[in-house]
């Protein structure tokens, strides 16, 4: 009877692993900040989904995110146990098992019983109260003071300057107050398309707006003629290649005395 | 000074002989009738003008640059493969001054085509709209500046390679010259998340002169505000710029065992 028992004992510590239920290893490759999203909520990703052969199935870039709620019916429950926790921004590294992916049968190219090897980055957690889909809540909890009426992701009042709203009928007037030339709400769009960080904080969050068009405009707007330090800035670059002109010319010289070449 | 005005004069004459000129003036033609092309779409919108002087002095950008690259690249080598250039060496010239006298040639011969383009096509503007519009010129301004820049660096490539590298250079420092970041941004590092690539863009775009800057087509066509000094630091950018190509194709053109 002992001898019994202490076989099954053996077969059951050889056997355990096997019987664990199987887990998504998780790599934290950026952090991220603000809170952290939990089952039922909607989230919006970019992944790269490759196999263990390092082949490609699919990405998802931030330009054409996925979106999905937690926990739903049709998503592999790796992929919301990977998600879970994350905050925005945040980076993982993610590796979900046969179990709780695709499972032992075929998937298109995927065969069955594949690892599945995760690269995903939270982009934006939504709620049910934001309907315009920017990542702010349409009003806030107490006194329905920080609208965000230009969907830009920031309250209005935080835009700009308290004199300088960012109301959207405010944005169609043309004038010029500040006598720059530039009608005003170009001038507050150029300046916030030179910012570099409020152009990440915005294409993270107005993901539904073609990025492109975005670009093109960022394009258009930060061409060096439109601003009054344009000259400037050209005089800079001009000075660069005067100095460029100044270190092949000493070389130059040198090649000269010693007859490399001829003039 | 005067074997350099006289080489120059001497290497117009070889292009009025090969007929370059047709292809601006058939251009001229045909861009006087742009606007009344254009016209036809406008719907009786008052817009039409706009969009003429946009498809206009593109039409006029692209042809300078196809002039810059195609006659430079091949004229120090085909003096070299047909072996004229012994002729002219042999006198008392200096090599920097055969090479000043090539830039200046093709530089002429692009800045009276677009002389030539501008003029027919405001022309043709003025007789739609009943209004001469000078601020056209300074767009064309800027295209001549970008064209000479292009010859010069065409020029300092051809004085090693053949006319089809050349050439390939030129197409190669205009099109790295006019990249914007916002194509780089977006194409590399947001849909590619290939931050090498990205890193390789913006190197090569700081080797090579920033064609972008001379681009004043928007201002023009929107009638945007800039400043007046921008053409003038523009003219000193391409100056370095030109400066340093003649350099270097007067270095390379003399290491050169003719």
């Amino acid at each position: 009877m002992r001898t019994k028992l202490l076989s099954l004992f053996l077969l059951l510590l050889t056997v355990h692993p096997a019987l664990a239920a199987p887990e998504v290893t998780i790599e934290v490759l950026k952090k991220g900040e603000g809170p952290k999203i939990e089952s039922g909520m909607v989230a919006v990703v970019s992944y790269k989904l490759t196999l263990d052969n390092d082949l490609i199935i699919e990405n998802r870039s931030k330009r054409n995110p996925f979106r999905f709620v937690i926990g739903q019916d049709g998503i592999i429950p790796g992929f919301s146990q990977a998600v879970v926790g994350m905050q925005i921004g945040e980076r993982r590294k993610v590796r979900i098992p046969p179990e709780l992916g695709y499972g032992p049968i075929d998937q298109g190219v995927i065969p069955g019983d594949s690892f599945l090897n995760f690269e995903v980055e939270l982009l934006q957690i939504k709620t049910d109260h934001d309907h315009d889909g920017d990542g702010v809540q349409d009003h806030t909890d107490d006194d329905h003071v920080d609208h965000d009426h230009d969907g830009d992701g920031q309250p209005d009042h935080s835009d700009a300057e308290h004199s300088n709203h960012d109301h959207d009928h405010g944005d169609h007037d043309g004038h010029d107050h500040n006598g720059d030339g530039i009608p005003d709400h170009e001038g507050n769009m150029s300046e916030k398309l030179r910012d570099v960080e409020y152009l990440n904080q915005r294409h993270a969050q107005d993901l539904v707006t073609p990025a492109m068009f975005e670009y093109l405009i960022r394009d258009f707007f930060t061409k060096p003629w439109r601003y009054e330090d344009g000259p400037v800035k050209i005089l800079k670059a001009t000075g660069k290649v005067m100095l460029a002109f100044l270190l092949i010319g000493l070389l130059g010289y040198w090649a000269y005395r010693r007859k490399l070449w001829t003039l | 000074m005067r074997a350099v005005v006289a080489l120059t004069k001497l290497y117009l004459a070889g292009s009025l002989r090969r007929q370059i000129h047709l292809a601006t003036l058939l251009l001229a033609v045909l861009l006087m009738g742009l606007p009344l092309y254009v016209h036809q779409f406008s719907l009786g919108t008052n817009g039409f003008s706009r969009v003429s002087i946009d498809f206009g002095l593109t039409i006029i950008n692209f042809f300078g640059v196809a002039l810059a690259i195609f006659v430079t690249s091949s004229s120090i080598p085909r003096e070299l493969e047909n072996r004229s250039v012994h002729t002219l060496l042999v006198r008392p010239l200096r090599r920097y001054q055969y090479i000043l006298s090539h830039f200046l040639a093709n530089v002429t011969i692009l800045g009276a085509s677009l002389f030539v383009l501008g003029t027919s096509f405001s022309t043709a503007l003025a007789l739609m709209t009943g209004k001469f519009d000078l601020s056209l010129f300074v767009a064309v301004f800027g295209f001549f500046l970008q064209g000479a820049v292009l010859i010069a660096v065409c020029l300092a490539v051809s004085t090693k390679a053949s006319p089809a590298l050349a050439g390939t250079a030129g197409a190669f420092v205009y099109l790295v010259g006019i990249l914007p970041e916002a194509f780089i941004r977006f194409f590399l590092v947001e849909d590619r998340g290939s931050q090498f690539s990205a890193g390789l863009a913006r190197t090569l775009k700081s080797i090579v002169p920033d064609l972008s800057l001379f681009n004043l087509k928007d201002a023009v066509v929107h009638q945007l505000y800039y400043n007046p000094l921008y053409p003038v630091s523009v003219t000193l950018y391409a100056a370095a710029w030109i400066a340093l190509s003649i350099f270097i194709a007067t270095l390379l053109f003399g290491s050169r065992d003719l």
